[in-house]
């Protein structure tokens, strides 16, 4: 079952020097229980991406889309108490710096039951248990005593357990993890990937993961948008985006990893990220594509593959440029 | 007799006074405890270890920037407190992590690059030679020169930081996480741009990464510090191969491989990083190994040798 199904998402922001398009008419899907996960370069419009779906985004941002539709509902067509409503108990969400979702000063467990108290309207003692039962599952010891504690009082590590445990409170149907680990230790990071898989897994919740880091996509992601600049240039099942990559940007990209298996020079995609302010027509990776050509300055077919494989190119097959693997 | 190393640390402390809350009195920090290492003529050394296990603090020691609370420096031969500040110019350069803060942000690149040769007295015709030779060296156009570091991209500003490093002709670059900051595509043109000046320059380097992956590309050796001590010393390929103590292995298994459907790791260790004010008695890893013993919480193991490894742990080999 669909359970999120994104369509033409665009966020303009309003700057100094014109208007940036900083997210161009994406399209993403998330399946119940199936976790997507969104690469791309810094500044390419991952978290705007995410953000944008509930409606969360800076004053100087203007958000259009042709449907966003989350379980049963048009979340382009909801006010913002229903939002609201969504926000932290349909919907969970978790940072890259569990900072932004900590307050300061007030202890772990009024953090985590406020959600919950006021999305299920239940007593104080019922959300107390669920918090314990959420803090174990983490692997948060003395989890009781945990809860009068202040979030300066723990480590890195400990509070993003916390603000894990604070997305899970409500049962979402769907978690939005936007570079939940990119602060850890690798010790740490890949408890806490796992932790989240384990839970989604049980909940049969849908996960959208953000990272630029394509280790946590690889054994995190059943399936994968890559994002250039403002879109999505190829999306499909983990495997065969690794396995067979068809973007040019995408190809480039997994060459440029430093890999056991290859030794010698590193892959490189020469030249910068284009400006994104003003309008822009054709392939936006025209400026660093190798197999660039007159087509590509035009409006770009997307190729559709069996499995759900499909990219944004005017080659309609890249096997033969894909890297041996 | 083996010749000396071009750059080494012997029985290194390096202890911070820390203040303890809002009104808690000053504790010490040891930061380094008894670290001895070294890098050879043109090798690739690479520092891996979690956050705050001293990384910087001994990148820093070596760079000439931070005095040691104990403990020799040693480079080209020299203790390198007695070496002045221009001639250790000529033997070691950093280069930083954040391209974005460790350049001044009103100086055009030119002058960025050049500052060294203008402190060195030398003319400005040979120094604009120098600078627009080093441009082209680590890649940047010529017109780059006049720009400011906010006009240019964050690879670009790697680009520059690494330019006034070589600028001096240094035979060591300590590099601190030099692309934890960066993409990864444009991390694979520093790190490509790093090894062809290696070969050129006959530089040896410092990578300090908590990148395992970077660190295997660039290493030929590779020191592993736990908590302010070095656990676990080899080449680059035993290390990989048959590492020997827990801490290295937990390290490794939980780097993620970018070929799906290999999984996520079971981590053996447990979570959590201990306070390194008050750091666990005997083993420094005792409280997270899972294959710890008695003896392991009340003795420190040392340093010792395995073949052509070293390593702290009671129970290895
Ligand atoms: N409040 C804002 N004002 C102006 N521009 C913004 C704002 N927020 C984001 N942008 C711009 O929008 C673009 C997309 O930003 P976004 O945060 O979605 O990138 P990202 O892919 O999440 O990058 P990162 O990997 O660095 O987190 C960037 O060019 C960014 O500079
Ligand atoms: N100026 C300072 N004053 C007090 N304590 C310090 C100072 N600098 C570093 N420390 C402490 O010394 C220890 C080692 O720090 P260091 O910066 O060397 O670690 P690191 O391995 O480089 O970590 P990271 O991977 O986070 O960069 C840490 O516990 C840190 O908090
Ligand atoms: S000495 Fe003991 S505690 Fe330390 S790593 Fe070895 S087995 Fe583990
Ligand atoms: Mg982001
Ligand atoms: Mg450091």
């Amino acid at each position: 079952m669909t359970m999120l199904k994104i369509e033409n998402l665009r966020i303009d922001i309003a700057t100094q020097n014109g208007t940036l398009h900083a997210v161009r008419g994406v399209d993403l899907e998330v399946e119940k229980g199936e976790v997507v996960g969104i690469v791309g370069e810094s500044g390419c419009g991952k978290s705007l991406t995410a953000m944008g779906l509930l409606g969360l985004l800076p004053r100087s941002a203007q958000r259009s889309a042709d449907r966003i539709r989350f379980l049963e509902r048009d979340l382009t067509k909801a006010s913002v108490a229903e939002l609201r409503g969504i926000r932290g108990n349909r919907i969970g969400m978790i940072f890259q710096d569990p900072m932004t979702a900590l307050n300061p000063s007030y202890t772990i467990g009024d953090q985590l039951t406020e959600g919950y108290l006021h999305h299920r309207k239940t007593a104080r003692k019922e959300a107390v248990e669920r918090a314990i039962y959420l803090l174990n599952r983490t692997g948060i010891t003395a989890a009781r005593s945990r809860l009068s504690q202040y979030p300066h009082q723990l480590s890195g590590g400990l509070r993003q357990r916390i603000v894990i445990a604070m997305a899970l409170m409500c049962e979402p149907d769907l978690i939005i993890a936007d570079e939940p680990t990119t602060a850890l230790d690798v010790t740490v990071q890949a408890q806490i990937l796992r932790l989240i898989k384990d839970i989604q897994a049980e909940m049969a919740a849908g996960v959208i993961i953000i990272t630029h880091d394509l280790g946590v996509v690889a054994q995190m992601a059943d399936r994968v948008a890559v994002m250039y600049a403002g879109e999505v240039v190829e999306a499909g099942p983990t495997h065969s985006i690794f396995a067979a990559p068809q973007h040019p940007y995408t190809i480039g990209l997994l060459s440029c990893m430093p890999d056991a298996a290859r030794r010698g020079r590193l892959g490189q995609i020469p030249g910068v990220v284009p400006s994104l302010i003003g309008e822009r027509k054709g392939c936006a990776f025209r400026t660093r594509c190798p197999h660039a050509t007159q087509p590509c300055r035009a409006d770009i077919a997307i190729h559709r593959r069996a499995g759900g494989h499909s990219w944004r190119c005017t080659i309609p097959d890249q096997t033969a440029n894909t890297r041996k693997s | 007799m083996k010749t000396h190393s071009l750059l080494s640390v012997s029985r290194v402390r390096k202890t911070y006074s820390v203040k303890q809350g809002l009104f808690g009195g000053r504790l010490p920090l040891h930061a380094l405890s008894d670290v001895s290492f070294h890098i050879d003529e043109g090798e690739a050394v690479g520092l891996v270890g979690e956050s705050g296990c001293g990384k910087s603090t001994l990148a820093k020691i070596l760079l000439g920037l931070l005095e040691p609370s104990a403990g020799d420096v040693m480079i080209s031969g020299q203790d390198l407190r007695r070496v002045r500040p221009s001639q250790r110019a000529r033997l070691v350069q950093p280069v930083f992590q954040d391209p974005y803060s460790s350049l001044n942000p009103r100086k055009r690149v030119a002058r960025i690059v050049g500052l060294p040769l203008e402190l060195a007295g030398m003319s400005r015709d040979e120094r604009q030679r120098r600078v627009m030779e080093i441009l082209d060296h680590v890649g940047l156009p010529r017109h780059a020169a006049n720009a400011y570091p906010s006009q240019l991209s964050g690879g670009q500003r790697q680009r520059v930081a690494i330019a006034r490093a070589l600028i001096s002709r240094p035979r060591v670059l300590i590099c601190d996480e030099p692309t934890s900051a960066l993409d990864v595509s444009v991390q694979s043109q520093i790190l490509n741009l790093l090894q062809d000046l290696r070969s050129e320059f006959n530089l040896s380097l410092l990578i300090v990464s908590h990148d395992l992956s970077v660190i295997r590309h660039m290493a030929d050796r590779v020191v592993v510090m736990y908590l302010g001590r070095v656990v676990e010393e080899a080449d680059t390929s035993s290390l990989f191969e048959s590492a020997l103590h827990p801490y290295t292995k937990a390290l490794l298994s939980a780097n993620l491989s970018t070929h799906p459907g290999s999984g996520l790791p079971m981590i053996d260790a447990k979570w959590d990083f201990p306070n390194p004010i008050a750091p666990p008695t005997g083993c420094p890893f005792h409280p997270r190994c899972s294959i710890a013993v008695q003896r392991c919480s009340t003795e420190r193991p040392d340093l010792a040798q395995y073949g052509g490894q070293h390593c702290a742990c009671h129970l290895a080999g």
